[in-house]
């Protein structure tokens, strides 16, 4: 269990969202760095590493986003979570699976986040969100993913904790 | 023997005298039958100076191309090495050079303006795509708080709404969640711009009878405490005017460039500004004091 290397990612994973990946940003939008490691962390590790690594780094974007704390506190965390349950289902996964899997897991993570603006900030028009923030930020974060598969998992050959132990709540990152 | 020897000698040295002096004294001699004479030698040893020549020639080519070019490959490298230190010296002054000018712009605002602020810098972006958000790095230590508002000599920013000691959280413009009050110049219509979801924005609440044109300059009204009146905010585009509505609205291009913003203005107090600006304030990046 590498906990100390998921602390070293969060503390680095949201700076590096904040500045450098703005410059890779299409018209208002780039992808979300965070979500793909939840993802990651997730699929690979398990709902509980998807849960606790959704909300140190949920916790961590909140701290410096303009939306209220809580907010991606929440929504990454149940992203780690379905991205554990997703994990359930693949003993290992291809780039085309994984583009798919974020894809779906964008798109969820979207409208979680509406559900609660719509909560707290009623009127919210689902359409012009869905077209300007949603759905590019999910295409974007499809194509990031797949490199990211295909740069880093398959090149560190990473594996599931659990697919040569008993145990499937640690992250081998 | 010996004596007619002596004898004869002396005639070919008295005949090679003799015509030595014939030589001198009569020019022609030196045109036509010497130079008959003269001809063969001249061409044998010409022939040897060529021959030499194209020897000496081609081992200095040699030498200098083929053999001697460990120190040509040396100054080589240290050539490149030195254009490489002069192309990096080169795109730094003028990044410097950039930068002062921004930064003389961003002076010029603070000491003309009739308000107080504070300069800070761009150190990072929202890290969702769902707010439009800045971070500066000037926070309540220097004087920021909640609420006030974010200038650059372009237009208007947005306004601060959070803080920390040593940072800042400024909200766009652009952003659902913003509202500012603004005037058209040319008519004087006040209505609220504020954010939409693409990135860009729009003015509310305008009379029905208001006459808009695309391009009309919207300005702060100062209707609200964050900005003072007649700060641009942007220029406006097309208007959706329908009868059954009871405000007309329009599109409105902001007048800054969000995306390449690196220095900002906080406005700190809108009771005026010192009658003389001190240039050496210390919360001004680049001024003396700044310890930048």
């Amino acid at each position: 269990m590498n906990w100390w290397l998921l602390v070293i990612i969060a503390l680095l994973l949201v700076p590096i969202q904040t500045t450098w990946l703005t410059a890779a940003g299409m018209h208002t939008v780039h992808p979300d760095l965070v979500l793909l490691f939840v993802y990651f962390a997730g699929f690979y590790g398990g709902e509980w590493a998807g849960i606790v690594a959704g909300s140190a780094l949920g916790l961590m974007m909140d701290l410096v986003s303009g939306g209220p704390i809580g907010l991606n506190i929440g929504s990454k965390a149940i992203m780690g979570l379905l991205s554990g349950l997703l994990g359930r289902f693949f003993l290992d996964t291809t780039a085309t699976l994984t583009m798919g899997m974020v894809l779906l897991l964008s798109i969820v993570d979207g409208i979680v986040v509406f559900t609660f603006h719509q909560w707290i900030l009623n009127g919210i028009p689902f359409v012009e969100v869905f077209r300007w923030t949603v759905l590019p930020e999910a295409l974007y974060n499809t194509v990031t993913g797949g490199l990211v598969f295909w740069m880093i998992v398959r090149r560190l050959d990473i594996k599931k904790s659990w697919a040569d132990s008993s145990s499937y709540s640690s992250p081998v990152i | 023997m010996l004596r007619q020897k002596a004898i004869h000698r002396r005639f070919i040295i008295l005949f090679l005298i003799i015509l030595l002096i014939g030589v001198i004294l009569f020019p022609e001699i030196q045109k036509r039958p010497l130079h008959y004479l003269s001809q063969p030698i001249v061409v044998a040893v010409t022939g040897i100076q060529a021959g030499m020549t194209w020897i000496a020639g081609g081992f200095t080519h040699v030498w200098e191309n083929y053999i001697a070019l460990v120190t040509v490959r040396r100054e080589n490298e240290l050539l490149k090495q030195e254009v490489a230190r002069l192309q990096n010296d080169k795109t730094q002054l003028q990044e410097a050079a950039l930068a002062n000018l921004r930064l003389q712009r961003l002076l010029d605002l603070k000491e003309t303006a009739s308000f107080r602020s504070v300069a800070a810098a761009v150190i990072g972006r929202d890290p969702s795509n769902w707010y439009r958000t800045l971070m500066i790095n000037k926070g309540s230590r220097d004087g920021v708080e909640v609420e006030m508002g974010v200038v650059t000599p372009v237009g208007v920013v947005g306004r601060v709404i959070k803080t920390s000691a040593t940072a800042s959280q400024v909200l766009l413009v652009t952003d659902r969640n913003s509202a500012v009050a603004g005037m058209i110049q040319r008519t004087r219509d006040e209505g609220l711009v504020e954010g939409t979801e693409n990135g860009m924005a729009r003015i509310k609440y305008l009379s029905l009878l208001a006459d808009l044109q695309e391009g009309d300059l919207v300005l702060t009204s100062g209707l609200t405490g964050t900005f003072p009146k007649g700060l641009q905010i942007g220029t406006l585009g097309r208007a959706t005017k329908r009868e059954s509505d009871l405000f007309q609205q329009a599109a409105l291009v902001p007048s800054v460039d969000f995306s390449k913003l690196e220095e900002v203005l906080v406005i700190t107090s809108l009771n005026g500004r010192p009658e003389h600006p001190d240039r050496s304030d210390p919360t001004f990046p680049g001024t003396k004091g700044d310890g930048k």
